[in-house]
């Protein structure tokens, strides 16, 4: 039987369900950092007074500025301090850093240090930042906030839109949104006395990347810093970029000669830890008599914060969109324009789904607001415009191995009961009161790619492929070391189960060692979707060869043809006879009686294995149910669907867990969270009174179905789905809120869809309406 | 997030409190459940020289019901309030009824999360003066009264002068706020409590409660009470909305023309959490909603 | 006259925590969370906002769940105080929460989830019956990021209804 496609427990469960787990902040024994940041969005730095390090010492002492490159000639380069040098650019960012006994004393000594800032007007937000005239963030550097832009066009998509049946105009935005990891940011330091070498242990989802850039800015050997990712407590992409603070922890013990450590605190993490996702579309899309969506064009422009991100930069939101925005769909014509813009605001990373959310509420409000111009349903329209032959070449040469589309969605709209959906609406459009809607979402997830990928983008350094190294012990156990670095996706858990199907062994003798530069092979961590395709792939083939070794082993104890060898049960057998051998036994010999072994063959059990794919989409539908409040704009889910194609699911209950905590980031992005500045550039969202992630409350049960297409783009067959909840679900309940209010004349194109945003709709559609239907009248 | 130093003293009485609070003046701030005042000294958004923590004090829990009056104890946690008892004369403990009874729970489910409402305090809610506080907000409407305690004194401060404006009272620093009395409201009231918050637990947008009195003969409004919070820096009541009421019959459009009354009557400041007109959509919606919920007609 | 600790001398302090006597010195400022995780050594009660909101410190005090970051360390002398590390038996059993958030993957980073354990233990302590809404209601105190809840409500309820069976 295997072990692939069981939901067996986590093995990662037991030490946190006791309290056991070690997170960076539970190391403790170290003096804590605290950060002194700019209470300002732009302003020069006059004097910084009192006990704390600046720049000054930073420069004083070698250490280097980062450099988050993109080599594209409309890309412009910047070198970014780790503290302010002369100027501020954001509230929030560190200009000083103070350390103290403790965190209550660091925070009494950051209090002392008095920074004197010329305050000076800022760009807050993507209008203002574009506009004519704006104050620049980076004045020395670029004549514009334009930071980044990308561009391209198929021939003949003007003619294209010009001999369109129908244009479908449309602009969405989405606000700007944090990922919020309930553990946030932190990093620990310990220095040896004896020999310099340095021990860091952060929050971080690459800590071999970490580790490369940390050496690169202090000038120091990789080999004398050891970077571990212990328990981390969610990350979302928030963890994926350098943290500033986390390389100057690392330089303060060295300087100090003592452990020193930062806990970033909630409203620290909520100012300037990475923001995400403040993007606008404008569409035009050419439709031809049968409803098909032949040609697209599109401007987008993101708010990408006042400093890029290393090693992504601030281009990965625009050139994604740019890359990836036909979606499923399959437009013959194609341009965009694209552009990251600087602001006065924190800088952003990549969050769950990055620009996808954003591109997927995008194309589905398209394609809803097209179906009901044709007067056509909204899964028909769909059903007309789905990719369906495969492999699809999309305009930007971005190839889409096979899918389940049009499936997923039948599926989908089929357990929701649409009719019966429909007449329920009906009655409650004439009752008036709370008002019922459904959206429907279908969408791909570009996941599991490799070094091809990531070279298009013309990145500094190209993350890609991910190396293992497995061993048998002479107990029989295997240890597995891996460069991709889980953080609650259960990765321990699901690679064990592959090991197992290979070596015919069990889950419970396999370990897996992560997230520690000293005992696994450099890789690029996890992130985007990655892990279970990447780090899955290379386990397989690893374990493929060790397979080889115990085959040939047992082999030759048994006397037998290699090929005839069969492991299963923890036993090494002949094929079709009970004649074998206990696998713990051929590890002992493989070890101490290595005289036993063929000739020329040397003692142990070790393999190891890369894999490096170009990648593949999964895809899914999402089927979302709300019931608005006209008056107040309130919104509440009732019901959630999810039709999944993800491939080979190693184990079920960790997908679906997956999908889960996905889906419910995106429904609280579609409705509630939003960090929110003022005109000035202040941030008036660092608590969680007022970011406001979803309580139990908020989120329904969701209801998941599979469909598994294995693909041959990936060597286990599994699919990425990491991100995949998150990118459907804010298309999914925006088109529910529409459509409950669709007889009003509402059209809500902006997430998150707050109360405030429901009810001004509302309010403005009754202004434009004709008398009564804002009241719950006929529909229109 | 770790807040600033403090001196602490838990007097056990009190006339301990009191002591400590005369002593220490506008130095000083009275520690009760904590679950306002701790967030805003994590935050250092309050620093206090000195913490006179009264969850040592006995005396300070009770709830008794005499002479039209239910007196409650500063100290009672707003748990309690779910299922409200008090303590007869002869010392036993028996289920609050009549409308106080049934509104009492019906608003405390609002109140934070189960963890806040096992640790804060009614009195604790009181004294800092949250105008979006559910408490503040039925104090206010029903007109209840502050029983403010000083060494060697004590006073009683009507909910309309009580609260003066965010946060700030008219409590002087050497003031316990001990108890709170609230008018027990016969049979012939009509209640409603409705409130919109953005997530289960936080603190509304807009909260608004009513009372109405019926003569029970005609059905016909005798006396009203609309209280709003959410709109300004204090609870309000909405006389304007009040007047609309008397002498008429509920009815959905009776309902809806106070709501609108009301709306009207606000004056509110936007923020991050809703702009003035958005507000004042909510008072109006609120409103409503709590009126029908009084009539019967609205769960 | 009552007695008034100094800002900046750390007081004695008498912890009861999971049955064992905690004596340690704490800063009136020092909030129960902070004592817990450095003075006690149990750092499984763990810091999410500091502000009361997402409930990851949750721990039982006299049987009520309560947010240790809204405490300080000098209000709980004299309190019965359990943490995470308190829930399994002495001989390594899980607690049944523990045991049904593993089987029905009620975790995944894991951050939030001592706060959620002892919430539910005292909310099932307290409420053996509670009703389903009840439930989600009481459960709605904490935030995880990770799991969308569903997962944890199951648990839950998992364990309530074999209670009671």
């Amino acid at each position: 039987m295997s072990w692939v496609g069981r939901s067996i427990r986590r093995v990662e469960d037991p030490t946190l369900l006791r309290g056991a787990g070690m997170f960076v902040g539970d190391i403790g024994g170290a003096a804590a950092v605290r950060f002194v940041r700019s209470p300002v969005a732009s302003g020069l730095v006059r004097a910084v007074r009192g006990p704390a390090y600046t720049i000054a010492d930073l420069d004083a002492d070698g250490v280097g500025d980062i450099e988050a490159v993109l080599h594209r000639p409309d890309y412009v380069r910047l070198a970014q301090p780790l503290l302010a040098r002369e100027r501020v650019r954001y509230v929030g960012e560190p200009v000083a850093v103070v350390v103290g006994a403790t965190a209550a004393e660091a925070e009494d000594l950051a209090e002392q240090v008095e920074l004197d800032i010329e305050p000076l007007p800022a760009a807050v937000g993507l209008e203002a930042a574009l506009a004519p005239g704006a104050p620049l963030v980076h004045p020395d550097e670029s004549e514009s906030n334009v930071m980044v832009a990308g561009e391209m066009a198929t021939p003949e998509l003007a003619e294209a839109l010009e001999r369109a049946h129908a244009i479908v105009e449309l602009e969405i935005t989405s606000g700007r949104q944090a990922a919020l990891p309930l553990e946030a940011r932190g990093s620990h330091a310990v220095t040896e006395r004896f020999g310099g070498r340095t021990t860091l242990h952060a929050s971080i989802q690459a800590p071999h990347m970490i580790r490369t850039v940390i050496c690169d800015l202090l000038g120091m050997p990789e080999a004398d810093l050891r970077v571990v990712a212990p328990d981390v407590g969610g990350a979302f992409g928030q963890k994926l970029p350098l943290a500033r603070e986390d390389a100057i922890v690392v330089w303060l013990s060295r300087r100090l000669g003592r452990p020193v450590a930062w806990i970033e605190d909630r409203s620290e993490n909520l100012m300037a830890s990475w923001h995400s996702r403040e993007q606008r579309y404008r569409l035009r899309a050419g439709f031809d008599e049968t409803a098909h969506l032949e040609a697209l064009q599109a401007d987008v422009a993101a708010n990408v914060g006042a400093w890029p991100c290393y090693p992504i930069t601030w281009g990965v939101e625009p050139l994604m969109a740019l890359a990836e925005l036909p979606g499923p769909y399959t437009p013959e014509h194609y341009g965009a324009r694209s552009r990251g813009v600087a602001s006065h605001t924190c800088p952003m990373s990549p969050y769950r789904g990055v620009s996808r959310p954003v591109i997927t509420l995008a194309l589905e409000r398209l394609m809803d607001v097209a179906a009901a111009r044709f007067g056509i349903d909204p899964v028909e329209i769909r059903r007309r415009n789905l990719q369906s032959d495969f492999p699809h070449i999309s305009p930007t040469g971005l190839r889409h191995d096979e899918g389940t589309y049009r499936e997923a969605m039948e599926l989908a709209v089929g357990r929701v009961d649409l009719g019966a959906f429909r007449a329920r609406q009906h009655a409650a459009r004439a009752a008036g009161g709370p008002q019922p809607g459904i959206g429907i979402c279908t969408f791909s997830e570009r996941t599991g790619y490799g070094t091809p990928a990531f070279a298009a983008r013309a990145m500094g350094v190209t993350p890609g492929f991910e190396n293992v190294e497995m061993s048998m012990d002479p107990s029989g156990y295997v240890t597995l070391g891996i460069g991709a670095s889980p953080h609650g996706q259960g990765l321990e858990t699901a690679l064990s189960q592959i090991v197992a199907d290979e070596l015919g062994t069990d889950p419970g003798r396999v370990r897996v060692v992560a997230s520690d530069t000293d005992r696994t092979p450099y890789g690029w961590g996890s992130f985007a979707s990655r892990a279970m395709v990447l780090a899955g792939g290379a386990t397989y083939l690893a374990a493929q060869k060790l397979a080889a070794q115990l085959g040939s082993l047992a082999a030759e104890v048994l006397e037998a043809a290699a090929d005839d060898i069969v492991l299963a049960d923890g036993r090494a057998t002949v094929a079709g006879t009970s004649v074998g051998v206990e696998i713990a036994e051929l590890a002992r010999i493989a070890h101490h009686h290595t005289q036993r072994l063929p000739a020329g063959a040397t003692g142990g059990l070790s393999a190891q294995a890369g894999y490096d794919p170009a990648g593949t989409f999964s895809n899914a539908c999402h089927v979302a149910e709300v019931e608005v409040d006209p008056e107040t704009g309130g919104v509440s889910m009732r019901r959630f669907v999810v039709v999944e194609d993800a491939g080979r699911l190693v184990n079920p209950m960790i997908a679906d867990g997956q999908i889960r905590g996905g889906v419910a980031q995106g429904i609280a992005n579609a409705l509630l969270e939003e960090v929110v500045y003022d005109g000035d550039g202040n941030i008036l969202t660092t608590s969680l009174m007022d970011y406001l992630p979803p309580t139990v409350a908020e989120i329904p049960d969701i209801e998941i179905l599979h469909l598994e297409t294995l693909t041959d783009a990936s060597v286990t067959g599994a699919k990425g789905l990491g991100e995949g909840g998150t990118i459907g679900a804010p298309a999914a309940v925006l088109g529910a809120v529409n459509d409950a209010l669709s007889h009003l004349g509402v059209e809500l194109n902006e997430m998150p869809a707050t109360p405030e945003r429901v009810r001004a709709a509302v309010r403005a559609a009754a202004g434009s309406a004709p008398a009564g239907s804002a009241a719950g009248g006929p529909s229109r | 997030m770790k807040p600033a130093r403090f001196a602490y003293t838990a007097p056990d009485t009190t006339e301990g409190t009191l002591d400590a609070l005369d002593r220490f003046g506008d130095e000083a701030k009275v520690l009760s459940g904590g679950q306002s005042l701790v967030p805003m000294m994590n935050f250092r958004l309050a620093r206090p020289e000195v913490i006179v923590d009264i969850g040592r004090v006995g005396g300070l829990d009770g709830m008794s019901a005499a002479n039209g009056t239910l007196t409650l104890g500063a100290r009672v946690i707003h748990a309690r309030l779910e299922a409200p008892a008090v303590t007869t004369p002869d010392g036993r403990s028996e289920p609050l009824g009549g409308v106080l009874g049934s509104l009492l729970p019906a608003v405390a489910r609002f109140v934070g999360h189960l963890p806040i409402r096992v640790r804060g305090t009614f009195g604790g809610s009181i004294a800092h003066a949250d105008p979006a506080a559910e408490w503040c907000i039925l104090a206010r409407t029903l007109d209840a009264e502050m029983v403010a305690l000083r060494r060697g004194g004590e006073r009683a401060i009507a909910a309309a002068d009580f609260f003066e404006t965010v946060f700030t009272t008219a409590l002087a620093p050497e003031e316990l706020l001990a108890a709170v009395r609230l008018p027990i409201l016969g049979d012939d009231w009509r209640t409603g409590f409705c409130e919109f918050s953005r997530r289960a637990g936080d603190f509304a947008v807009v909260a608004a409660m009513t009372a109405v009195r019926l003569v029970p003969a005609t059905g016909a409004i005798a006396e009203a009470r609309i209280g709003v919070g959410g709109v300004a820096g204090v609870p309000v009541r909405l006389g304007g909305a009040e007047a609309t009421l008397l002498g008429e019959v509920p009815s959905a459009d009776l309902h809806a023309a106070a709501a609108a009354v009301a709306a009207g009557e606000v004056d509110p400041v936007g923020d991050l959490h809703g702009s003035a007109a958005y507000r004042r959509d909510l008072v109006r919606a609120m409103v409503a909603r709590a009126l029908a919920q009084g009539a019967g007609s609205l769960r | 006259m009552t007695e008034i600790s100094p800002p900046d001398v750390a007081v004695p302090v008498v912890l009861a925590v999971n049955g064992t006597d905690y004596r340690v010195a704490a800063e009136p400022r020092k909030t129960l969370a902070d004592v817990l995780r450095e003075d006690c050594g149990l750092t499984g009660t763990h810091l999410g906002c500091e502000h009361g909101v997402c409930g990851a410190c949750t721990v039982l005090m006299d049987g009520e769940p309560v947010r240790s970051c809204l405490l300080f360390a000098v209000q709980a002398q004299g309190a019965e105080i359990r943490t995470v590390e308190g829930l399994a038996d002495a001989d390594g059993t899980l607690h049944p929460l523990q045991e049904a958030f593993w089987r029905h993957h009620g975790l995944q980073c894991g951050f939030c989830t001592p706060g959620f354990l002892m919430l539910s233990a005292g909310v099932l302590e307290s409420r053996p019956d509670i009703g389903d809404d009840e439930l989600r209601e009481a459960l709605s105190s904490n935030l995880c990021r990770c799991t969308g809840y569903q997962t944890i409500v199951e648990a839950v309820r998992s364990v309530r209804d074999a209670a009671g069976a």
